[in-house]
């Protein structure tokens, strides 16, 4: 993975937070041997839904928790499954039936799809059981949010954006209180797991 | 990095190409606040903060301000 695309690093010299930055690197988030062994306090994983092999996503996971140091934390990032079928749904519904195998078959086998029509996958969506699964044999679960839970992202932007800031809060309240439920996890488009160090720390 | 494949390369061309800033503050402002939320909340500041798939950089900017160290 492209840890660290170019936007990134002007977007912080931009900032004058230049200076702050430990290191950056370009590598994979399967191989981060550039970093020190515990020497993180917080990991934010995001590219676990651009690794399309259980194997890949089981090695940035194991990567991220030989950063961390003892009782460091992980953000990571999932993207819902359904939300997929949610914008196929909303955009062209035809999708279905001209990729009826895919839909019915491929989808559900590895949760891969492209990020543009006719390219080959470079997308992995999930499900709450699989992220649970994957990210539990090394971090200790603190809480998993529904993003949005139910201001899907069609619904929400707009409603976000031209409502009075007083409205702002409430609404991100009750996003934030609904986010972690079933029925939050089940209609959010993203997922964020945060979780603690639960291996013994070799430093 | 002889590893990197260019299946990679092409997310990372991606992520600078569609700004990924942009598409979180104005595409999914309520992903973006609902994250900041929780980012504030349990990261402790200055931390040394590893971003592994940076994006648009946007959550390293704000940890930097608060003083953390992003690396990644």
């Amino acid at each position: 993975m492209n840890c660290w695309p170019d936007a990134a690093v002007a977007r912080l010299d931009e900032g004058g937070l230049g200076s702050q930055i430990e290191r950056q690197r370009r590598a994979s988030a399967t191989d981060l041997s550039h970093v020190p062994t515990a020497s993180c306090d917080v990991v934010l994983l995001g590219p676990l839904y651009h690794l399309l092999t259980t194997s890949e996503r089981r090695q940035a996971i194991g990567e991220a928790a030989r950063l961390l140091r003892r009782d460091g934390l992980i953000f990571a990032a999932g993207i819902n499954l359904l939300t997929y079928l949610r914008t196929i749904l909303q955009d062209d519904p035809e999708e279905f039936g001209r990729r009826r195998d895919f839909f019915l078959g491929q989808l559900f086998m590895d949760g891969n799809i492209a990020l543009q029509p006719e390219q080959p996958a470079a997308m992995h969506l999930t499900t709450v059981a699989e992220l649970r699964a994957e990210l539990d044999t090394a971090f200790e679960e603190i809480t998993l949010v529904g993003v949005e839970s139910f201001a899907s992202k069609i619904v929400g932007r707009l409603a976000y954006l031209h409502a009075t800031p007083a409205s702002r809060q409430v609404l991100l309240d009750l996003l934030e209180r609904t986010g972690t439920t079933s029925e939050g996890l089940g209609v959010t488009s993203h997922y964020l797991y945060i979780g603690r160090s639960a291996k013994p720390c070799a430093g | 990095m002889k590893h990197l494949e260019p299946y990679y390369d092409a997310v990372g061309r991606f992520y600078d190409q569609i700004d990924e800033a942009m598409r979180l503050e104005t595409e999914d402002p309520i992903e973006y606040a609902i994250t900041l939320r929780y980012l504030q909340r349990y990261i402790p500041d200055p931390v040394i903060v590893a971003d592994v798939g940076v994006g648009g950089g946007q959550y390293s900017e704000l940890l930097a301000r608060r003083g953390c160290r992003p690396a990644g």
